[in-house]
């Protein structure tokens, strides 16, 4: 099978954890290819990044075309999946401090109310752009699908100051809205191992990167991640 | 021979139609409009009216005025469309269009606990909208609970807005309507419009004449002047056609009664008010010496280069010694640049 993944920075736990794997584990990766090339930054995903070409699609932002011009790539033929890490990283909707003085429907307190409409309607300008681009790709005859990107860890500065319970809830929306589209569209999606996430929907301290790094995973995450997405992709290759 | 004397020997240029108007180009008409009253950086300035208030709302806070606004838009939505779907940046609270007086006067008397409408709440798809704020967003409310979670703030913000301005500008739009039957509430849309289902039995149509509109402006005046005793006002006419009329007239014959009532009201409590003044936006825009040259094709929505002329006009009279607000500048991005330290370490240097 070979898989080219693209994304936000999310990929580079995953280079990490491929890196990981081909080192301590390559049986795991056997009869597999898998080529990671990032688009660039998530800061840049909500607004356009490309434009879809009668055979490819061509990246517009000048940052993204640093590291990517286009999909497919001519040096990376014959991809049979084209992983997209993008339409499951939270953090830019959870993470304003700003959170502190709303609520969420149904939660007590005398927060400015926030209707479900008004959270969904911040996933999907979030995600417009990643949505069109996959279904661009899609309808290029190409296979796409999605790679979760981390739950949030309890260090990320949000946390304390919007409160966990209330970044869990954003996120655990925001998941589940995407994810009912990615459903929708019949897009498989690598999910996070329910291992990796502790009861109330946080990253185990486990998979934190380091001291200084708020939302990024570990090359231990990205290695499960990694063996994740080759079992999905093998489920989804059966279906 | 002695010189002629009578009332227009001494009248200013601007109030002879040959110097103020024959001999000029239309864009040179000026001296539109004199002051009853100053409006400065020292006035906290809220408005609400009809659809040409949202422009009027936005330049005066672009210009620097102390503009109130009660339900600012959360930092986290970020994107325009968004905000304007979800009703924000619109007026100094999020209540949408106020069509009429009486509209006005309801949202007042709603806001300090006078009034409460028997209608509550319109079942739409899965949810339910607030009858008195249909579209105030795009998808309906999930549930009862949360549409009275977010009316109970949104008037407690209306009340903030009537306690704290010191000029509040309203811009008349219509002087039709559809109220309830049973208590008189009205409605800013139509029953069954825009959600809810009509029902001839419990909506009625009504048409208000220039007394009835002359009532309910005093009404919300005598009102907010209680909760601010120093509160002025200026009324504009809203120079938009009305979209649609249920009179059965046609609907520029209609639109000219609404428009000539609603004018003539304001005209007169001008006159009789030391508090009340009128900004003649609707002149500017759709009197004959104009052209018709700021509407847009369809002859009625207003071109964002007429709004511009209305508001120089403004902006000739009343000028804000502060300085523009600024856009909304966003904090640092630390996380892009935790990202970008992500792709250096697993990717190297973009090639």
């Amino acid at each position: 099978m070979k898989i080219l993944v693209t994304g936000d920075s999310h990929t580079g736990p995953l280079q990490r954890g491929l890196a990981l794997l081909q080192r301590d584990a390559p049986a795991k990766l056997a009869r597999h290819e898998i080529v990671i090339r990032p688009l660039g930054g998530g800061h840049l995903l909500p607004f356009p990044f490309f434009k879809a070409r009668e055979d490819h699609l061509h990246i517009t932002q000048p940052d993204y075309q640093e590291r990517l011009k286009r999909l497919p790539l001519p040096d990376v033929p014959g991809v049979d999946w084209y992983g997209i890490s993008a339409p499951l990283h939270t953090a830019r909707v959870f993470r304003h401090e700003q959170w502190r003085d709303y609520a969420l429907e149904g939660e007590d307190g005398d927060g400015i109310p926030v209707s479900d409409a008004l959270l969904a309607r911040l996933v999907d300008d979030d995600q417009r752009q990643v949505m069109a681009f996959m279904k661009a790709l899609a309808g290029l005859g190409l296979r796409p699908f999605a790679i979760e990107g981390p739950r949030p860890f309890r260090h990320h500065p949000a946390v304390p100051v919007v409160g966990a319970a209330r970044v869990a809830r954003i996120d655990a929306f925001y998941r589940q809205r995407m994810l009912a589209w990615l459903g929708a569209e019949g897009f498989p999606v690598v999910r996070i191992p329910a291992a990796l996430v502790d009861a109330e929907g946080f990253m185990v301290e486990a998979m934190r990167k380091g001291p200084d790094d708020a939302h990024h995973g570990n090359e231990k995450f990205g290695a499960r991640m990694i063996e994740a997405m080759l079992a999905a992709l093998a489920k989804a290759g059966k279906a | 021979m002695t010189e002629r004397q009578h009332p227009y020997v001494d009248i200013a240029p601007r109030s002879h139609w040959q110097r103020a108007v024959a001999d000029r180009h239309p864009l040179d008409i000026g001296d539109w409009y004199s002051k009853k009253f100053p409006i400065d950086e020292s006035h906290r300035v809220a408005t609400a009216g009809s659809c040409f208030a949202q422009h009027i709302g936005r330049r005066l806070r672009e210009a620097g005025f102390d503009y109130v606004d009660t339900e600012p838009v959360p930092a986290f939505l970020v994107n325009k469309q968004s905000r304007q779907d979800f009703g924000y940046d619109m007026y100094s609270a999020r209540y949408g269009n106020v069509y009429t007086p009486r509209q006005w006067l309801q949202l007042f008397q709603r806001a300090f606990g006078k009034f409460q409408p028997r209608d509550d709440h319109w079942a739409c798809q899965d949810g339910v909208v607030d009858p008195f704020r249909p579209t105030i967003e795009p998808a309906p409310f999930s549930s009862v609970a949360e549409l009275r979670r977010s009316r109970a703030h949104h008037l407690a913000c209306v009340r903030e807005v009537f306690e704290s301005a010191d000029v509040f500008v309203f811009t008349l739009g219509l002087t039709e309507c559809f109220a309830a039957v049973a208590d008189g509430a009205v409605y800013p849309v139509a029953p069954g419009v825009s959600a809810g289902r009509f029902d001839p039995a419990a909506h009625r149509f009504e048409n208000f004449d220039a007394a009835a509109i002359r009532q309910d402006l005093l009404a919300v005046f005598e009102a907010a002047r209680q909760v601010h005793p120093k509160m002025r006002f200026v009324l504009t006419v809203s120079p938009v056609p009305l979209m649609a009329t249920a009179s059965g007239r046609h609907v520029v014959v209609a639109t000219s009664y609404s428009k000539s009532t609603l004018r003539a009201a304001a005209g007169a409590l001008q006159d009789e008010l030391p508090y009340v003044d009128y900004f003649p936006a609707y002149e500017i825009i759709s009197s004959p010496p104009m052209r018709a040259q700021f509407y847009e094709p369809d002859m009625r929505g207003v071109s964002p280069w007429g709004v511009d002329h209305v508001m120089r006009q403004f902006f000739a009279v009343h000028r804000p010694a502060g300085k523009p607000a600024a856009g909304r500048a966003g904090a640092p991005d630390r996380e892009a640049a935790a990202c970008d330290e992500e792709l250096l370490r697993s990717f190297g240097p973009p090639a």
